[in-house]
């Protein structure tokens, strides 16, 4: 084995350019937080606990990112594996299916005549998303939400790629009709 | 117009600026425990399957630990308590009783401060080397040197075989006060590869065996003129019984009491033949080499045992882990149902 394999194996490479595991974390840190809030949002559909699990995923995940290995994947696979759970035993620990408290302001909240039919089918795309079934909706935040791959998300969720993309299939098809039904 | 895919981007939820200063500043402190932890002292869970697993574990370590001290193996168990040596009794059937016991062997120290005469049982071990072809001449050397010092030979037994195997042991009996001048007799018949001698001082079992067996006889004395003057055929029979109890027991002793002072009055001698190359080039690296075979076996018997343990209590773990990952999976899939 040469040197540099076992320094990746050792090492747990996040990144290649990265120095060390802890910069690398910093950079995966920059790159996904938001990407990580908005999944975990969308999934608990309440802030607060959103961003509970969300510094709870990434205190795991800063923890364990030595055992990160880029063989299993990338390092947003595994970062939204350990969010997926996390936010899946805060459900389990509220038992309670995920009940939107505060809906997610619109952070393009329209300031002008010309954004409020913007603004307008953003609200029923999100009334719709709050109709899908929990899996459902944890397939939207992890495509759109996270901008997740297929290969990502099914590394996510433990089903192949091309299962995502059917899944999602059906699900935009879904999400289409309570948006059409809406409006 | 934006399509659903551009619209489902754009309302993903985006964080509070206090949240993402407060994340920020935790990055570069290393994500350390948000919450301080209290201190709780531990519920203890009194489900039966809590119970039952930890049973099962406390069950499993007792095991660990008897298997891997070595436990419950016959040969290495504690002598028993010596029997404590029955008192005569010369009156009444509690005293019939007594008598009826075995003989126990003498107890006490063998010390007996105040003896006049010490009593020692000797012993001594000759390793003779010599050549295969000079055996027989040998052994009939050793038997001469012991009928010389008004011995003899308890026990002999010669193997005949090819260079290194052949082999001979004698076990001679010898008067303790000629051992040194038969010892040194034999020395000269071949080459002495190691000569040892030891003593045990029997003093006191010999005289607790002696007193015993006078205590012994005063009471068939004592039982004997009882039964002269005895009137009654039940207070007849009554003593014909004691004293047949007695005198079983005086038997004993004596035999006791001969066995020891042959043992002491004799003296033990093992002699070994072996080939005189054999275990010529036995140097202390080769008992070293040895010691350190030996230590190495009982460093692998001792891993074998605790692997014998180990090995299943480490499948059962991985099979409990593996188990108890697959119903967390499955719990955290259905909080999604």
């Amino acid at each position: 084995m040469s040197g540099e394999a076992v320094a990746e194996r050792i090492s747990g490479t996040f990144e290649r350019q990265a120095t060390s595991p802890s910069e690398a974390f910093e950079a995966l840190y920059r790159r996904a937080f938001p990407r990580v809030y908005g999944y975990v949002a969308t999934l608990l559909r309440d802030r607060a606990a959103a961003e509970e699990v969300t510094a709870q995923a990434f205190e795991r995940a800063y923890r364990k990112r030595r055992s990160f290995r880029a063989s299993r994947g990338t390092e947003e696979a595994w970062l939204f594996g350990i969010a997926r759970n996390a936010a899946l035993d805060e459900l389990r620990r509220r038992k309670r299916r995920a009940v939107l408290e505060a809906d997610p302001e619109d952070v393009h909240a329209a300031g002008a005549d010309e954004q409020v039919d913007g603004a307008l089918r953003r609200e029923v795309v999100r009334a719709a998303l709050g109709r899908l079934s929990p899996r459902e909706r944890e397939l939207v935040a992890l495509k759109f939400g996270a901008g997740l791959s297929h290969e990502e998300i099914g590394r996510v969720l433990g089903i192949s790629a091309s299962n995502v993309g059917t899944r999602l299939h059906r699900t935009l098809e879904k999400l289409r009709r309570e948006c059409d039904e809406d409006a | 117009m934006k399509t659903l895919e551009d619209v489902l981007e754009e309302v993903r939820p985006a964080p509070d600026p206090d949240f993402v200063a407060d994340m920020e500043r935790r990055m570069q402190l290393g994500f350390p425990p948000r919450r301080k932890r209290r201190l709780r002292l531990p519920q203890i869970d009194l489900r039966p399957r809590t119970i039952a697993a930890v049973s099962a574990t406390g069950l499993l370590a007792v095991l660990v630990a008897v298997s891997v001290s070595g436990g419950g193996d016959e040969s290495e168990r504690p002598l028993a308590e010596p029997v404590v040596a029955q008192e005569f009794s010369s009156d009444g059937a509690a005293g019939a009783r007594d008598l009826a016991q075995p003989i126990p062997p003498p107890v006490g120290g063998d010390f007996a401060p105040g003896a006049e005469i010490r009593r020692i049982e000797r012993s001594a071990e000759l390793t003779l080397a010599a050549d295969p072809d000079d055996f027989d001449g040998l052994a009939d050397s050793i038997f001469r040197t012991a009928d010389r010092h008004n011995g003899y030979v308890l026990s002999s037994s010669f193997t005949q075989g090819e260079d290194d195997f052949s082999s001979g042991s004698f076990e001679l009996k010898v008067p303790a006060n000629r051992l040194e001048p038969a010892l040194n007799d034999l020395s000269r018949l071949a080459t002495v590869r190691s000569r040892s001698e030891s003593g045990t001082d029997v003093t006191g079992t010999f005289v607790s065996t002696r007193d015993r067996l006078r205590t012994a006889l005063a009471l068939r004395t004592s039982l004997l003129r009882r039964l002269e003057l005895a009137v009654t055929d039940t207070a007849e029979r009554a003593l014909r019984r004691r004293l047949e109890i007695v005198g079983n027991r005086i038997t004993g002793l004596r035999a006791q009491f001969r066995d020891i002072r042959e043992r002491t009055e004799y003296a033990t001698v093992l002699v070994a033949l072996m080939h005189k190359d054999a275990g010529a080039v036995t140097s202390e690296t080769d008992e070293a080499v040895d010691d350190a075979v030996g230590s190495l076996e009982d460093i692998l018997n001792f891993l074998i045992r605790a692997a014998g343990v180990l090995v299943p209590l480490a499948v059962v773990g991985v099979l409990a882990w593996l188990v108890a990952a697959y119903r967390r999976r499955r719990a955290r899939e259905r909080a999604l149902a």
